[in-house]
């Protein structure tokens, strides 16, 4: 498969709109889940499925066929992710420090802003565990984010994984154990409600 | 085996990375240590939590995607078909510079060129060049793109390039030649080079 993708990149590259759908067909729904549990909602998801498929097509002539075709695109994707997930960072934290300032919210209890299509849309998941293990998969600050996600949803290797984020061996380890002892406590002792 | 090393020891075995003696000192560690033993289970069912995440369904955005791209790369492909055949087209743009320099050497003239050391001597009426009847012309005259007319005499050697002339042996001391084609003129400018026309 390996070799098969490599080859398509190659026909894609010399212009082969063909080879390059067969791409799109291959990797689509794995970018999307990707894209989905780092971010949250469908939307976002959505961009960040063209956007990357884009990115792809345009930088075609860096490709370095030594590489797996799954690790750059699944870098591509990650890096994308990440920058919207710190995009989003900013800007609750740009509100947050207005929401300070303002007289108007007297309530004390407006922190931070809601915008409908940025945040996570909890309402697609189907049961109250899953909902919350999602919540816990959330709260995890971006770098740890997405290496659990490749690791437990995409089973990549950690070798995999520290191409794909482009970080040493050592530290996908350090930050997988620290990720999962993070959810352990979260999550760790839930029973499933059915 | 002490209870941090032991946690080390589970998430090294979680990541599938424990050898055999680890794996060995971890469970008889587990046998004698409850704490650990419970941390473990709780690991491994946090891993069993979040691969239930995996998602089955997404929305197909195959069309959407392949309409998004930039409009087909014609002029790409004919650049990277350049970069690819270096030596090829070094190769003809060589022969195109070489022939147009030819061109331009060739086509400069549409004009009138009179050549000769005693140019006062000269009469030029239109595109006609006359040696009148009482004038010698010491030297070569070389006459482009016109009609030369010898009265007088030229003691040298007459050229006439793309024209024509009227003149004899009686008029002309040393050689009369008549160049009337690209590669006569070739020969000419090359023999030129080595004195001899």
């Amino acid at each position: 498969m390996e070799l098969y993708e490599k080859k398509l990149a190659q026909l894609a590259k010399n212009g082969d709109r063909h080879a390059f759908r067969q791409l799109v067909d291959l990797y689509q729904q794995k970018i999307y889940h990707l894209a989905y549990r780092m971010l949250g909602n469908i939307q976002e998801a959505e961009d960040v499925v063209q956007d990357t498929f884009l990115r792809v097509y345009t930088n075609l002539g860096k490709y370095d066929p030594a590489q797996k075709f799954s690790t750059w695109i699944y870098r591509i994707g990650t890096n994308l992710c990440i920058d919207l997930l710190r995009k989003r960072k900013r800007k609750q934290k740009i509100s947050l420090d207005a929401n300070l300032y303002d007289s108007e919210s007297t309530d004390g209890y407006a922190v931070l802003p809601s915008d409908e299509n940025e945040q996570p849309d909890h309402r697609l998941v189907l049961s109250e565990t899953k909902r919350q293990v999602q919540e816990a998969v959330d709260s995890l600050p971006e770098q740890y984010k997405s290496i659990v996600i490749l690791r437990y949803l995409h089973d990549m290797s950690l070798q995999e994984i520290s191409e794909v984020l482009d970080m040493p061996v050592t530290t996908i380890k350090t930050r997988l154990h620290r990720g999962r002892e993070y959810l352990r406590g979260k999550i760790g002792s839930l029973q499933d409600s059915g | 085996m002490n209870c941090q090393e032991a946690v080390s020891s589970i998430h090294e075995y979680l990541d599938g990375q424990l050898d055999r003696a680890g794996q060995e000192a971890l469970e008889r560690h587990l046998t004698v240590c409850e704490s650990c033993r419970g941390r473990l289970r709780s690991l491994e069912m946090t891993e069993a939590w979040v691969r239930m995440l995996k998602d089955q369904d997404a929305p197909d955005m195959t069309d959407r995607i392949m309409s998004s791209l930039p409009a087909a790369r014609k002029r790409q492909k004919f650049a990277r078909w350049l970069k690819r055949h270096p030596a090829l087209v070094a190769g003809v743009l060589f022969i195109v510079v070489m022939f147009s320099s030819f061109a331009t050497m060739w086509n400069t003239n549409e004009v009138l060129t009179v050549r000769t050391n005693e140019m006062d001597k000269i009469i030029v009426e239109g595109n006609r060049v006359i040696v009148p009847a009482d004038q010698t012309i010491h030297g070569d005259l070389i006459v482009e793109n016109g009609e030369i007319i010898v009265e007088g005499l030229v003691t040298g050697n007459l050229v006439v390039i793309d024209g024509k002339y009227t003149a004899s042996s009686a008029n002309v001391a040393g050689r009369i030649t008549l160049v009337n084609r690209i590669f006569d003129w070739l020969w000419y400018k090359i023999a030129g080079l080595f004195g001899t026309v």
